[in-house]
């Protein structure tokens, strides 16, 4: 429900006050004095079935640019020329009510209480992105916004949900709890951020990633294409991703599902609200298993002659199990005189992972594992008019202790057969790292509206990171006697216009950096000294976003962004002995714009179609990066190479007839092509010249054209009154890419295939979904599937999913 | 440009056909260049960086002095870092991703590289000979980097007809060079009759400090058995090679071997106390000639030996350091010429015609000696060239250029 996401935005950033309603009218009244006498308005209030107040309905005049979301009283106030209109008032999880009204000019028709009936799950199918009100899609920004609510009947992680959105590539190395990247039109790792309520969520710990998070914890997920907006304030190069808990004041969701592979699935949402002294309540808890023992073909390597299979041959995983749990709770007040939403709360999360292989499947293990655990403690405060009219104030803040462990202290090696041989240290390395990472989060979002058009925004992002690493393997290590911190620091203003066929926003952002570490000094004696080293940086960075109706169903946007990536601490300073330090390091910068049009319409009264489709290009610079020409073991530099030019169209299609049938397809195609025709590096070696060998070609092992299609349909009414059957299908497709330059080497063989998977589910619910049971079959042809060069992904798999949901 | 137009053109037409499956050849109309009888065929191991990662690929030519060698549509690629051997025949190329893998690459009836894959080694190989000559049996050594990923140094002999491993033995770190400071890196490693020496340097895991530059050693193994059976140790110079090179020890005709030491910076030393120089264990004998030290640090036109092959009567074609290293430049592998260096007459002549060049980072010395020519590649200014010495000139001329970013290995195939 994009509709609500960006309006829930704008809500308190802009507040619509009764009083700026009146100016709001004028202002958009007065220039047009011709029209003025002719126009009307109509007021109102929606509710449920039980009388109480809905807020952030869609309210919107048929065959006008007329639009609002109802306030919290449920209250709505819109205006058009006078004539004979439909009303359209819908609201997630509600059937949508329409009504004939009359608009007279120069006067207000309050309709009073406009009632929704209740929880219609007619809404939960599987289709993904944007609904097809477009209307609301207001601001300028590029952002799809993924409605998690259609995904509740599904066992999807929010990185499944994710992978089904154009420029999005989430490539994983094999099943539940692997590890993944997630990359956003070409950009990857630390140039993306991701963002949980707008607290950056990046060193969150293992167990608090995307492919652990069910789309149940969320409302919906925002994916800002290459410009941010300043209230999602971080040094992302490529974009963000912000994941919006749920919202709603009562409601309880639990689900269980159990899947091939003896995977397990549990989770349980749940918000109470007091309506009398506003005490809130809120928990999500989710727990995940399997074994994720599915077959690979591979080629086993005979520990004995130390030959390896030249016939391969299917195999069955037997050392990749993955557990994770999550608890999160939060309470506190709501409509308070002192605040809005004053919510404490606190996450603790952990998983236990075996490992299987290592950079391919070729290398097996059999003993390796990771574990890690996180303990966040979060503080939520929200406020409008805070001493003055108009001023609101958000603050989120956390405190990050997340532990990772990684352990390899088996004396054996193992091949696929699971046989062993006897090794004198370990499987690969003999370790027991533990990584004790801290780390403080403050994002404060201070708005302001100096009118109903004009407002302003302040944004303020603090991190401030620490780790501490041990090894009872390996005590000596200098690397953990002299630790880094890195604190980052990001502001943002902005300033916006609200007009009705129009809005705009143009932004500044400060990014400061501070980081310490340490550095060896050598003296000819062979060992030299350690002394601590510090660094500050501060950069500018800009964008603009517009949007604008050129016809009610015809959106047009455009935004453009100057941005940074900042530099960790390590790669800045190094870490006293493998890497060290570069002064001269900048971050990564790149300048990205998007172009886009959205349009939708109906065909007779069913027959909804929305279409949209952007064209996006990127010109990024100085990615940092492990010096490749420098092949000693420590002392190794970070080095700002590359010029790399995305050029990239995204498209979206999607048709619905009577709420029944949903056909959503979409395709993505960036060209991502390096522009860095020699390496320059001035690195304490000296000046060195070296041509790059990709200069003008494609950057390798990045999938450049992909896709999703879904249909589904739902059987309304289906043996009782509000059972409803929903059948989906839909395809993931990658073109297939090469792990290496293509144009270099004849015939090589480092491809990662094209993939096709298709996948199905049936869903039933009962009695307006309160009851689910719904059946999914991923990966119905048992294709082999890759996202990654010879990491093989899990062939079919069935997962059934029993799921009890209220809504109050 | 022109695949751009393709993927557009493949693009536009899966938006046409949505999700169609189709399928599309990679015209990429590769014939190999014919190879007639009589020309020579050599095998480069060429790595190549672009901004992403290095990438390697071995490549064949009947030409080293004139045009270029390049990669575009052409080559085998190596998955992973490589290293190159030479044996029987076969240009091994050993490396690859996660596991250590050999690729055995030999030409087919048509004179085209063709690769045997399926040998495969436990730990990272450090050095992979062909110790007479014959072709016949290889023999390899894997040590572990530090005591976390292994406690034994690791020996191998592969029958080269089979592509096999043959026998391996296993030999305690620790009993090489007892130690509770130090562990040890190999240097290099030669077979003279029934024994096998080699060279190692200390250095401390973790940190790769050397706090002892003060003595040279060779460990001496029974062949094919592997049985350590004594460490001979010198103080004259410092510890023979340096980090990740194979440079550190040399066998002649007569059977007289000679150990290398630099304790250069260049190379990864951190301190430096004994003149870089040159040490012989004379043929028959296991111990170091008393009556045999070069120092090269002292030699007209010397240096620091970084790098060298052996090219026959008592002389060695080396990479030889043209200023006193210093410690801010430690690991650069820079400031290098090439150079004949006499054993037996102790000069070191500087080749001509040959620039100032910098090592790729102490991997192994990509050098062929053939026909009495040492082929070998430098980078100036981002432009690699081959480089022909005229062994009794001691004359460089250009040859071909390599399109890639170094030269990691070359062998004479045919």
């Amino acid at each position: 429900m994009s509709k609500l996401s960006t309006w829930h935005y704008i809500k308190y950033t802009i507040p619509f006050k009764p009083g700026f309603y009146f100016f709001f009218l004028l202002l958009l009244v007065c220039p047009k004095v011709g029209q003025a006498q002719n126009t009307g308005s109509v007021s109102g209030r929606v509710t449920d079935a039980g009388n109480k107040a809905i807020e952030f309905a869609n309210v919107s005049i048929r065959g006008t640019e007329a639009a609002a979301q109802t306030k919290a009283d449920g209250s709505f106030f819109l205006s058009a020329p006078a004539g004979d209109y439909e009303l359209v008032v819908s609201f997630v999880g509600y059937s949508t009510k329409t009504a004939r009204i009359q608009i007279i000019a120069g006067r207000t028709n309050n309709l009073g209480a406009i009632a929704l009936s209740g929880s219609l799950n007619m809404d939960e199918v599987l289709v993904t992105g944007k609904t097809q009100n477009t209307a609301i899609k207001e601001e300028g920004f590029n952002v799809t916004v993924l409605d998690a609510r259609k995904l509740y009947s599904t066992s999807a992680d929010l990185n499944q949900a994710l992978n089904r959105t154009t420029g999005i590539r989430v490539r994983e190395d094999g099943g539940v709890g692997s590890n993944f990247s997630f990359s956003l039109n070409g950009f990857t790792g630390r140039q993306v951020k991701i963002f949980l309520d707008g607290i950056p969520m990046d060193n969150f710990g293992s167990s608090l990633t995307l492919n652990n998070l069910p789309v149940t914890m969320a409302e919906r997920v925002e994916v800002y294409k290459g410009v941010l907006p300043i209230h999602l304030g971080a040094d992302a190069l490529g974009g963000a991703v912000n994941i919006v808990t749920r919202a709603n004041p009562n409601f309880l969701d639990v689900s269980y599902g159990v899947g091939s592979f003896n995977t397990h699935k549990a989770s349980v949402n749940g918000a109470f609200t007091n309506p009398t002294n506003g005490l809130t309540f809120r928990a999500n808890a989710f727990y995940n298993y399997s074994d994720n023992n599915y077959k690979v073909e591979v080629n086993p390597i005979d520990l004995s002659s130390g030959q390896k299979a030249e016939k391969s041959v299917e195999v069955e995983r037997f050392h990749d199990a993955y557990k994770s749990g999550t608890l999160q709770l939060e309470a506190g007040v709501t409509g308070k005189q002192y605040a809005d939403l004053l919510l404490v709360g606190l996450i603790a999360s952990g998983n236990d992972k075996e490992i299987q292989t290592g950079v391919t499947m070729e290398q097996v293990f059999g003993a390796r594992t990771s574990r890690s655990s996180s303990v966040i403690p979060t503080v939520k405060y929200k406020k409008a008019n805070l001493s003055v009219e108009g001023l609101d104030l958000s603050l989120y803040s956390a405190y990050n202790m997340t532990q990772n462990r990684f352990v390899d202290t088996t004396r054996l090696r193992y091949n696929w057969y699971q046989e062993t041989v006897t090794t004198s240290a370990a499987e690969l390395n003999r370790t027991q790292l533990k990584n004790k990472d801290n780390e403080g989060l403050v994002t404060a979002n201070l708005s302001y509206a100096i009118n109903p058009v004009h407002s302003l925004s302040f944004n303020y992002v603090m991190s401030d990171f620490g780790r501490k690493s041990s090894d009872v393997e390996d005590p000596e290590n200098v690397t953990f006697q002299y630790p880094q911190a890195l604190n980052k620091q990001v502001m943002g203003l902005a300033w916006q216009v609200n007009k009705k066929r129009f809005n705009a926003t143009a932004f500044s952002k400060l990014y400061l950096l501070n980081a310490s570490s340490f550095q060896q000094v050598l003296d000819g004696t062979g060992t030299g000294s350690y002394q601590a080293i510090q660094t500050k940086t501060s950069n500018i960075g800009y964008g603009a976003a517009v949007a604008g109706f050129l016809l009610p169903q015809l959106q047009l946007k455009a935004s453009y962004e100057h941005t940074y990536r900042l530099p960790e601490a390590i790669e800045l300073l190094g870490d006293g002995l493998f890497v060290r330090r570069n002064s001269a390091l900048k971050p990564e910068n790149s300048d990205n714009v998007n172009v886009g049009a959205i349009y939708s319409f109906k065909l007779r009264t069913d027959h909804h179609f929305a279409v949209e489709a952007s064209y996006l290009y990127r010109n990024s610079r100085d990615y940092i990066r492990l010096d490749q020409q420098q092949t000693q073991p420590i002392d190794r530099q970070y080095i700002n190479v590359g010029d790399v030019i995305t050029n990239g169209v995204e498209s979206d299609f999607r048709y619905s007839w009577k709420n029944k049938l949903q056909v959503g397809l979409n395709l993505t195609y960036q060209n991502i092509i390096d522009r860095q025709e020699f390496y320059i590096s001035e690195n304490f070696m000296g000046t060195k010249t070296e041509r790059n060998w990709g200069y003008n070609y494609r950057i390798p092992n990045t999938p450049y054209l992909f896709g999703n299609a879904e249909a589904g349909y739902s059987f309304t009414n289906l043996g009782t009154k509000d059972n409803v059957l929903t059948l989906n299908y839909s395809l993931n497709y990658v073109e297939e890419y090469y792990l290496t330059p293509h144009h270099l080497g004849f015939n090589n063989d480092d491809v990662i295939p094209r993939q096709a998977a298709h996948n199905a589910m049936v869903n039933y619910t009962l009695q307006n979904g309160k009851y689910g049971l719904s059946l999914e079959c991923r990966n119905l042809t048992d294709s082999k599937l890759f996202d990654n060069y010879l990491l093989q992904k899990p062939g079919r798999s069935f997962f059934l999913r029993a799921r009890y949901f209220i809504n109050k | 440009m022109n695949s751009t137009i393709k993927q557009l053109a493949r693009f536009s037409f899966i938006a046409g056909v949505v999700f169609t499956s189709f399928s599309c050849s990679d015209n990429e109309n590769n014939d190999p260049t014919p190879v007639s009888e009589t020309d020579k065929v050599y095998a480069l191991g060429v790595g190549v960086t672009t901004s992403t990662a290095t990438t390697n690929y071995v490549v064949q030519t009947s030409n080293l002095m004139s045009g270029t060698i390049s990669l575009t549509g052409n080559g085998l690629l190596q998955s992973g870092y490589r290293d190159y051997a030479f044996g029987g025949g076969n240009f091994y190329s050993i490396g690859g991703l996660g596991i250590t893998d050999v690729n055995t690459i030999s030409l087919n009836s048509s004179n085209q590289l063709t690769t045997k894959t399926g040998l495969t080694f436990e730990l990272a190989n450090n050095d992979f000979i062909d110790p007479t000559g014959a072709g016949t049996t290889m023999v390899g050594v894997s040590m572990p980097s530090s005591p976390t990923a292994g406690l034994n140094a690791k020996f191998y002999t592969v029958d080269v007809a089979s592509n096999t491993i043959a026998s391996r033995a296993d030999v305690p770190m620790n009993s090489i060079h007892p130690s509770n400071r130090d562990w040890l890196f190999h240097t290099g490693m030669k077979v003279r009759g029934n024994q096998l020496f080699q060279t190692f340097y200390p250095v401390n895991h973790t940190t790769y400090a050397t706090t002892n530059t003060d003595t040279c050693y060779v460990a001496i193994y029974s062949y094919p058995g592997f049985a350590l059976q004594k460490v001979i140790k010198d103080t004259r110079t410092g510890p023979a090679g340096a980090f990740n090179t194979q440079s550190g020890i040399f066998k002649t005709e007569t059977g007289d071997l000679y150990t290398v030491s630099n304790s250069s910076y260049y190379n990864g030393y951190s301190q430096s106390t004994k003149p870089a120089g040159i040490l012989r264990i004379a043929a028959g004998s296991t111990e170091f000639d008393q009556n045999y030290f070069f120092n090269t640090d002292a030699a007209p036109n010397g240096g620091k030996i970084a790098h060298a092959i052996y090219i026959g009567n008592n002389k060695l074609f080396a990479a030889i350091t043209t200023v006193t290293p210093t410690l801010a430049d430690r690991w650069s592998d820079k400031n290098l010429r090439l150079a004949i260096v006499d054993l037996s007459a102790k000069t070191i002549t500087l080749v001509a015609n040959a620039p100032v060049f910098t090592g790729n980072g102490g991997r192994s010395f990509a050098a062929l000696l053939d026909e009495g020519k040492v082929y070998t590649a430098i980078s100036v200014n981002g432009v690699v060239n081959i480089y022909q010495t005229d062994i009794s000139t001691a004359t460089a001329t250009k040859g071909a250029e390599i399109e890639g970013s170094f030269l990691g290995g070359i062998a004479r195939l045919k």
